[in-house]
């Protein structure tokens, strides 16, 4: 396996990811409509195709956990097996395992040896589930008893092919182990549908090391000419080999559970030195051959009467009478069939039996197995639940074109691209907006400087024109990241279902506005907070099903999970149907914990304190379970979306439920920000948190102990210096008519005055991020590169006001 | 690949893939008596030597490759 990613294993992974989020999405899906045959049938395509394609790489562990998975919802399809919860989670479960060996193959390059082990176990588990109901026994025993049968048939079909190997090349064998080579005995049945995973079986056996003694032969009978399905594959492989048995195994395994190997008995390589029954066995053998030739020609009764006296006088010769009367009851049986096989079957077991009884006296060689049982080889591993599987070209007449079905040519024109490619276009449209900055300084330094005022306006003309095309191109590449709000959601209808299974809750979730799209960042950033949210909900909103049929509600609870697009933001709300938020208790709590005093928490309003939560270090959970109640998970949440320049805010009513609203911005790859003047040096804010501009006559500016304050649109604003709390000593500088220039801003909820010497104008600028040495300054955002080529530093109102 | 009938006998050259195998299915269907010369086959699908075990069709010629024809000969035994 080489561990560079070649493009086709990226593409598999892509494609398979997707897969098993169908996969997930559809189990849940039947979970609700269990008899849906459509919905069973588009799962098992998914799984099988994700199957197939897996078969490409060497994944071993992977490759079998979705075959078993695969037989299972085989038998489901056929319905020998009911599908329930416990399959489900079974199923998921294998699906999780599918998932983690991807996660390990991205960073290791290949999935992680030690996984075997638990793939053994889950495979197990899922052959369980298909065993249990098909042998009708319990677990264990009824997949061993599978197992065992499968072992049994292809031991009796290897038994049958060895007898018509003539002697001659038996004592050759024999020779071969003499000289201290091992002789293994190959048996390899394709699956029916294996010619649409481009297999070739003739191929792989055409490969195959060191074969002594090759046979071929249909699983089934063939029937006519005309009513072949020539895309079915019918064939036993049997080969006589002498080969490292490790050889061999790594030979097949891309066809895992389809090939059997084992040591070739030693009956077959013993040719007994007793030339009367050597001789008998000889005719037999025979007779058995031109029986064999019969079969599919035009039925002779005559031919058939002669071989069976023939062998019958062989028989007696070499004393062996008491097969006789089998021997006639085939016969019989043949003559009413019109078929040679029952005879031709009676002849492979009979003619073994001689070597046979050398070697184990014991083994129970009267057993007469009708030969109509004589049922087509089961390889060992292969649990016989994998039952004969239609073709997936489900309403696609021939041609049928091969490797790709014809559900897989999907009209959509979709490219996949890589992140890194759209990042690098994100980065270059920055860099053309702050080239684009540039053109007007180019004219008005043409106008002022140089006195060109003809240039200067056909400067200013061309930058209205790459000043469009640019918008237009920024706003496109922002389309390209923009994903639809199911990326994140889609993962809720799983994790709710396990939750409130754990919890013994009923919970049914409801998604709205899917379809709702934003930054790929932004969707990407949000799934943490989002699944703290809805643990939380489950976890301490919604009462048990008992408690919610006391409370006079329907005793599964609703959780509603919705996106909507609003102006320039994405707002995602968060709501149950649950026992809600009690201010009183929150207010309790908060004062208990010391994060409030008791003249805030009077001034507060209930919607107030309900938000309380966020604060830092407070939890309500009675008990630390697993999900939640740790006290970090409201506050998490809150630092995770005020990250993405986000808010966040709850409302509650006590025993009606709880609605929590998360606002984001669509894209956070360009910024506004206001640029402020501040002791001769040019600052900016993000235009998020400026509530509006104001001009404050010094007049109305009332100094309360300590600080300023003024009162605006009646409210009282705390009023803050810039200078002061960047620690400059420079004072604020007011204009001509004694004005104050005062930004309001909006922090946390609360408004406040930021005052400074001159506002300038809004630019779009692309933030990056303070790195090294200046990571460290939280009072900043970030800086930002400005047309003139000058460096702006963005401030955090945030952190600043603090 | 291609796939000719000539004097009565389907001429098989090149590699008999998959997707010749609906084609050969349908010659074998219509001309069950005629022979099959694959010496000038380089491979032969599993898809096509069903139908040819299917139809019964009688071998006239066998492909160069040992391993090969050593399979074929085991699938197609010739009376």
């Amino acid at each position: 396996m080489t561990t560079a990613f070649s493009p086709l294993l990226l593409q598999f992974m892509q494609e398979s990811r997707d897969g098993l989020q169908e996969i997930a999405t559809r189990l849940l899906a039947l979970e609700r409509q269990p008899a849906d045959p459509e919905l069973m049938e588009s799962l098992f395509r998914v799984v099988h195709t994700l199957k197939g394609n897996c078969g490409l790489f060497e994944f071993p562990e992977m490759f079998r956990v979705l075959h078993a998975a695969e037989d299972l919802m085989s038998a489901v399809r056929d319905g020998q097996v009911a599908y329930d919860r416990e399959m489900a989670d079974l199923l998921l479960e294998a699906m999780d395992f599918v998932a983690h060996q991807f996660d390990d193959i991205e960073l290791a390059g290949q999935p992680d040896p030690a996984q075997a082990v638990s793939c053994a176990e889950l495979v197990a588990r899922l052959r369980q589930r298909c065993g249990m109901q098909l042998a009708e026994g319990g677990g264990q025993d009824g997949q061993q008893a599978t197992r065992h049968a499968a072992e049994e048939a292809a031991r009796s079909y290897m038994t049958e092919a060895l007898a018509r190997v003539p002697p001659s090349l038996r004592m050759a064998w024999a020779d071969a182990t003499r000289a201290g080579e091992t002789l293994l005995w190959v048996q390899y049945t394709p699956e029916p549908e294996c010619f649409f995973k481009g297999e070739d079986p003739l191929r792989l056996a055409v490969q195959m090391p060191g074969v002594l003694w090759r046979r071929v032969l249909p699983g089934s009978a063939w029937p006519a000419v005309g009513e072949l399905d020539a895309y079915r594959a019918n064939l036993v492989f049997q080969a006589v080999a002498t080969a490292d048995r490790s050889v061999l195994d790594e030979h097949f395994r891309y066809v895992p559970g389809q090939f059997w190997i084992t040591d070739l008995p030693t009956a077959a390589i013993d040719v007994k030195d007793q030339t009367r029954t050597n001789d008998a066995l000889m005719i037999v053998q025979t007779q058995n051959d031109a029986l064999w030739s019969l079969e599919g020609s035009p039925w002779v009764p005559g031919h058939l009467k002669a071989a069976v006296t023939t062998i019958a006088n062989c028989m007696r010769a070499i004393g062996r009478l008491e097969v006789l009367p089998a021997l006639e009851a085939c016969a019989e049986q043949a003559l009413a069939q019109s078929s040679v096989a029952p005879v031709v079957a009676w002849i492979e077991r009979h003619a073994q039996v001689q070597a046979m009884a050398e070697v184990s006296p014991n083994a129970d060689l009267q057993e007469d197995i009708p030969a109509a049982e004589i049922t087509a080889p089961v390889a060992a591993a292969a649990a016989t639940a994998a039952a004969a599987v239609t073709t997936v070209t489900a309403d696609a007449d021939p041609p049928v074109n091969f490797g790709r079905r014809a559900e897989d040519s999907n009209g959509a024109r979709v490219l996949k691209v890589e992140q890194e490619k759209v990042d690098r276009l994100m980065n270059l449209i920055g860099e053309m907006v702050v080239a684009r900055n540039g053109l007007p300084y180019l004219a008005s330094r043409a106008e002022n400087q140089y006195g060109e005022r003809e240039l200067g306006r056909d400067i200013r003309a061309q930058h209205a024109v790459i000043n469009r095309i640019v918008e237009e191109m920024q706003d496109a590449i922002m389309q390209v990241r923009m994903m639809p709000v199911s990326f994140v959601f889609q993962r809720f209808p799983r994790l709710v279902r396990d939750i409130a299974r754990r919890l013994g809750k009923e919970v049914q979730l409801q998604l709205e506005g899917e379809t709702t799209e934003a930054d790929k960042n932004v969707i990407e950033a949000l799934a943490d907070p989002l699944v703290h949210l809805v643990r939380n909900a489950l976890d301490h909103g919604m009462e048990m099903p008992e408690e919610r049929r006391a409370a006079g509600k329907p005793a599964t609870g609703k959780l509603i999970m919705s996106a909507r697009q609003e102006a320039d933001c994405v707002v995602i709300e968060i709501a149950d149907d649950g026992r809600g938020i009690d201010p009183a208790v929150i207010r309790g709590k908060a004062y208990a914990r010391g994060l409030v005093d008791e003249a805030t928490l009077e001034r507060m309003s209930d919607r107030e304190a309900v938000n309380l939560v966020f604060l830092p270090g407070f939890s309500t959970a009675e008990a630390v379970t697993d999900l939640s109640g740790r006290g970090v998970g409201m506050d998490a949440v809150r630092t995770a979306i005020e990250r993405l320049h986000g808010s966040v805010h709850l409302e509650s009513q006590a025993g009606q439920g709880t609605r929590l609203q998360l606002s984001l911005p669509l894209s956070m790859a360009v910024t506004n920000v206001m640029i402020v003047q501040s002791g001769d040096v040019q600052y900016g804010l993000p235009m998020e948190a400026v509530v509006e501009t104001v001009r404050v006559p010094a007049a109305d500016v009332h100094r309360i102990k300590q600080h300023n304050a003024a009162v605006l649109r009646g409210r009282i604003v705390p009023l803050l210096e810039l200078n002061s709390q960047l620690g400059l000593d420079t004072p604020q500088r007011c204009n001509e008519h004694d004005e104050w220039a005062t930004l309001i801003l909006r922090v946390h909820g609360q408004y406040l005055g930021l005052v400074i010497d001159d506002f300038r104008e809004v630019v779009e600028v692309i933030l990056k991020p303070l790195s090294g040495v200046l990571a460290g300054l939280t009072a900043y955002a970030g800086s930002a590169l400005l047309g003139d080529g000058s460096v702006l530093m963005v401030l955090n109102p945030k952190e600043l006001l603090k | 690949m291609t796939i000719e009938l000539k004097d009565d006998t389907l001429h098989c050259a090149g590699v008999l893939g998959v997707e010749d195998a609906e084609a050969l299915l349908v010659l074998v269907a219509t001309h069950p008596a005629a022979a099959v010369d694959l010496s000038a086959c380089e491979h032969v699908h599993t898809a096509c030597v069903q139908v040819l075990m299917a139809g019964a069709a009688s071998i006239s010629a066998w492909p160069a490759a040992p391993e090969l024809s050593e399979w074929l000969r085991a699938a197609l035994p010739q009376h």
